[in-house]
């Protein structure tokens, strides 16, 4: 319950911060230029022809559903990197403002223990961001919807998928706060994981690039440990497009990927209960 | 004074490799065969690199093919190079 307290505390906090408040009317803006900057001709369920800068694309009578899979594709990728962005980008001072002289003395002076402070921050961050890119999704959802007449969940399936890998991306924020109070510092730590998690997620295309021996083996033993972030980005890709998904496969990434930032938030934990304020 | 266990340090130990273990086996690999030249057949991208794979097979094939006129080119320029010469 406490654990809660200190996440509802923290959304409270995000709910007064212009920051947030601006990143949330720059998606609203994003899916309003979207409804109104697409134009579709939608016959009976077939494309008729789309108009882009009005030019014709294709002539050939397509099901919709088909036709389009490429952009809920796009969608989906929009909403899975766009989320994790929005979410390094808007939640990098949180910890540091909490972790600020003054509060967090106050803070560890109420009946919380130290790992209820971070659990907390890190629930409280993860429900905004899953809220975040939940809300673009959903927009994308809708607006492609009403335009085209096909709904496809893709888009909003992405944000699950976003708040799943933004987990990893947040603990190791977190753990780089507690170490050093830089907000700026958290924001790299996050822009780090990000790209060594993609880079992980295509480390058997990468893998090819190194020379058989040493240095290939060094670079799967090193990729082995890290999150595969742009694995989960395709899956989610994956379902936009109606492919089959391996479920096996995809929990396993999924739990693989919160064990990570469990395992980052326990390293965060452990250095936050040594530090003396 | 009683040293203290460092029980967080254990327990993020334990998650790390337990998250490397779940990832191995999204991969479709064991974790203990973790050596240099693995294959991921469950993948999201494996069909692609196997794309990959055959385009650069192919274009290995096809190679020779065009060198091979080349060479008799020259060798019928220069006939002291050549071994049909001797």
């Amino acid at each position: 319950m406490t654990v809660l307290a200190v996440a509802l505390d923290l959304l409270r906090e995000a709910r007064t911060r212009r920051w947030t408040v601006a990143l949330a009317g720059a998606t609203t803006v994003l899916v309003a230029t979207v409804a109104l900057g697409l134009r579709f001709e939608v016959v009976d369920g077939a494309l008729a022809g789309t108009r882009l800068f009005g030019g014709n694309l294709g002539t050939d009578v397509r099901s919709v559903d088909v036709a389009l899979r490429p952009l809920f594709v796009a969608t989906s990728y929009l909403v899975f990197y766009g989320g994790i962005l929005f979410g390094i980008i808007a939640t990098a001072d949180f910890a540091p403002a909490l972790l600020s002289p003054g509060r967090v003395e106050h803070l560890l002076a109420l009946p919380v223990r130290r790992s209820e402070v971070l659990a907390g921050t890190f629930l409280g961050v993860e429900a905004l961001v899953l809220a975040g890119a939940a809300y673009g999704g959903a927009g994308f959802v809708l607006v492609l919807w009403v335009k085209t007449g096909v709904l496809n969940a893709g888009p909003a399936l992405a944000a699950v998928a976003a708040a799943t890998a933004f987990a990893p991306v947040y603990a190791a924020m977190l753990a780089a706060a507690v170490v050093a109070r830089s907000a700026a510092l958290s924001g790299a730590a996050g822009l780090v994981l990000l790209a060594a998690g993609v880079v992980a997620g295509n480390r058997a295309l990468v893998a090819e690039l190194f020379q058989p021996g040493a240095s290939r083996a060094a670079f799967l033993a090193v990729t082995a440990f890290l999150p595969r972030l742009s694995a989960l980005g395709a899956f989610a890709g994956e379902i936009a497009a109606a492919r089959a998904v391996p479920a096996g496969t995809a929990l396993a990434l999924a739990a693989g990927t919160l064990a990570f930032a469990l395992g980052l938030l326990a390293i965060a934990v452990h250095r936050f209960e040594r530090k003396d304020f | 004074m009683r040293r203290r266990i460092p029980v967080w340090l254990l327990l993020a130990v334990a998650l790390l490799g337990g998250s490397a273990a779940l990832m191995a086996l999204s991969e479709g690999a064991k974790p203990a065969r973790a050596r240099a030249e693995v294959e991921f057949p469950r993948w999201p991208r494996h069909a692609e690199l196997e794309r990959a794979r055959a385009r650069r097979t192919q274009a290995a094939r096809a190679l020779p093919a065009t060198t091979v006129p080349r060479r008799a080119h020259r060798s019928a320029l220069s006939p002291s190079r050549s071994r049909a010469h001797w």
